[in-house]
């Protein structure tokens, strides 16, 4: 599969977008994806799937997207058509995001190392969100590296559509990530066993 | 005032350290890691199971037992510890899960902080004195200082490791500058990005990114 155009995976289109916040509270950047208009931008370029994954974020409803009534997420994934032939689903967690990340043509991950590792090391588009309310802000540093080394797209809460419009105006520029540099086990092993 | 009080102690604890002054137990057979929450515990996870899979990791499993200390309210770092050494194969009795008080939740007020980081420091030096580790692993969290002072002045022979978080890629974390300055992570303090390395000139070790 290659990074030209859109992800391929044995032929099918990775028609799936995922957005996720890992185990972290982030309302602003769950809120902003429940929004008709991204959702028909999304469509527009040929997505049929929007995964949303809220962690400890408020539940949002009544909502755009997933429609009000009785539900609420504690009983697990909810799924709603807002849109004809475009599903949107939505959870907290679930024991692990590798299924829905494999089937994702894009990210749009809370800036977390650890979801934005995740996210690259599978070859994904990224688009990652600071949390601006966070103490000291710590992740836009991260972003900010990783943007100018070529790897992700980078959004405020606000710029969700222009940067899913950027993104696919450039599905061949970003970098492949390639992962991990081992070593820091061994460095600490190496150190301890000669001072044992 | 009790900050001030705090800070001093702490202070005199590394100096007791610099001066060699390190009193109590020699090194027992654990290995101590301090898995701090969210992204503090998926790094460790990621680090440790890289470390203690390899060759030399194996020899360490098989002469050390490896205590993970986790907050009362993280039952997903819980989780994650056990995972990781069932993964590894592990017997039951060849790790430990130590659940301690968190010194701060994250919103506390300025005041109960201070309150819970004092006892926090109690109750670390009693977990620490009991287990003597060899090797202490941290990478970041609050909780993990109080633990290291204790390790440094407690536990003739420990080793002690710090790993800054690969988040930061241009300057160090508060706890990163603290263990710096105090000089308490005398087996390696690592920093993940070169350009961070590189600021802190010889001061500090990269040897590669969990990511």
């Amino acid at each position: 599969d290659g990074r030209d155009g859109r992800d391929v995976l044995g032929g099918r289109k990775r028609s799936t977008v995922l957005v996720t916040v890992g185990t972290t509270r982030f309302d602003a950047l769950t809120r902003a994806a429940d929004s008709l208009s991204l959702v028909r931008l999304l469509a527009s370029h040929g997505y049929d799937r929007l995964v949303i994954q809220i962690g400890s974020s408020e539940t949002f409803f009544p909502s755009e997207l997933l429609g009000d009534g009785e539900r609420t997420l504690e009983d697990g994934t909810i799924t709603a058509t807002p849109l004809d032939g475009f599903q949107v689903t939505c959870f907290r967690y679930a024991p692990t995001l590798q299924d829905v990340m494999d089937e994702a043509g894009l990210v749009i991950s809370h800036a977390g190392a650890g979801s934005i590792f995740e996210g690259l090391r599978a070859g994904k588009r990224l688009i990652a969100v600071p949390n601006r309310d966070l103490m000291d802000n710590h992740q836009a540093d991260l972003c900010a590296h990783l943007k100018s080394s070529g790897y992700i797209e980078v959004a405020d809460v606000d710029g969700l559509e222009e940067a899913v419009v950027r993104m696919e105006r450039r599905p061949v520029d970003l970098k492949a990530y390639e992962g991990g540099i081992p070593g820091i086990g061994e460095a600490i092993l190496g150190d301890f066993f000669q001072h044992l | 005032m009790i900050f001030a009080a705090a800070l001093a102690a702490a202070l005199a604890a590394a100096l007791a350290v610099c001066l060699g002054l390190a009193l109590g137990r020699r090194s027992g057979g654990t290995c101590l890691f301090v898995l701090g929450s969210g992204g503090h515990t998926a790094e460790m996870v990621q680090l440790l199971k890289g470390m203690l899979s390899s060759g030399d990791g194996e020899r360490l499993r098989r002469g050390f037992r490896r205590v993970y200390v986790v907050a009362k309210t993280d039952a997903l770092s819980a989780r994650k510890a056990v995972a990781l050494e069932e993964s590894l194969g592990s017997s039951d009795s060849s790790y430990r899960i130590e659940r301690i008080d968190r010194a701060r939740e994250v919103g506390q007020s300025y005041i109960t902080s201070l309150v819970s980081t004092l006892r926090s420091f109690v109750t670390t030096a009693s977990l620490v004195w009991r287990y003597r580790p060899g090797m202490v692993v941290v990478n970041g969290p609050g909780t993990c200082l109080p633990i290291v002072v204790w390790a440094r002045v407690l536990v003739r022979g420990c080793r002690v490791y710090y790993v800054e978080s690969i988040a930061r890629v241009d300057h160090l974390s508060l706890t990163g500058r603290m263990l710096l300055t105090l000089g308490l992570a005398n087996g390696g303090f690592f920093v993940q990005w070169k350009e961070l390395a590189d600021k802190l000139k010889g001061r500090v070790r990269h040897a590669g990114r969990v990511y």
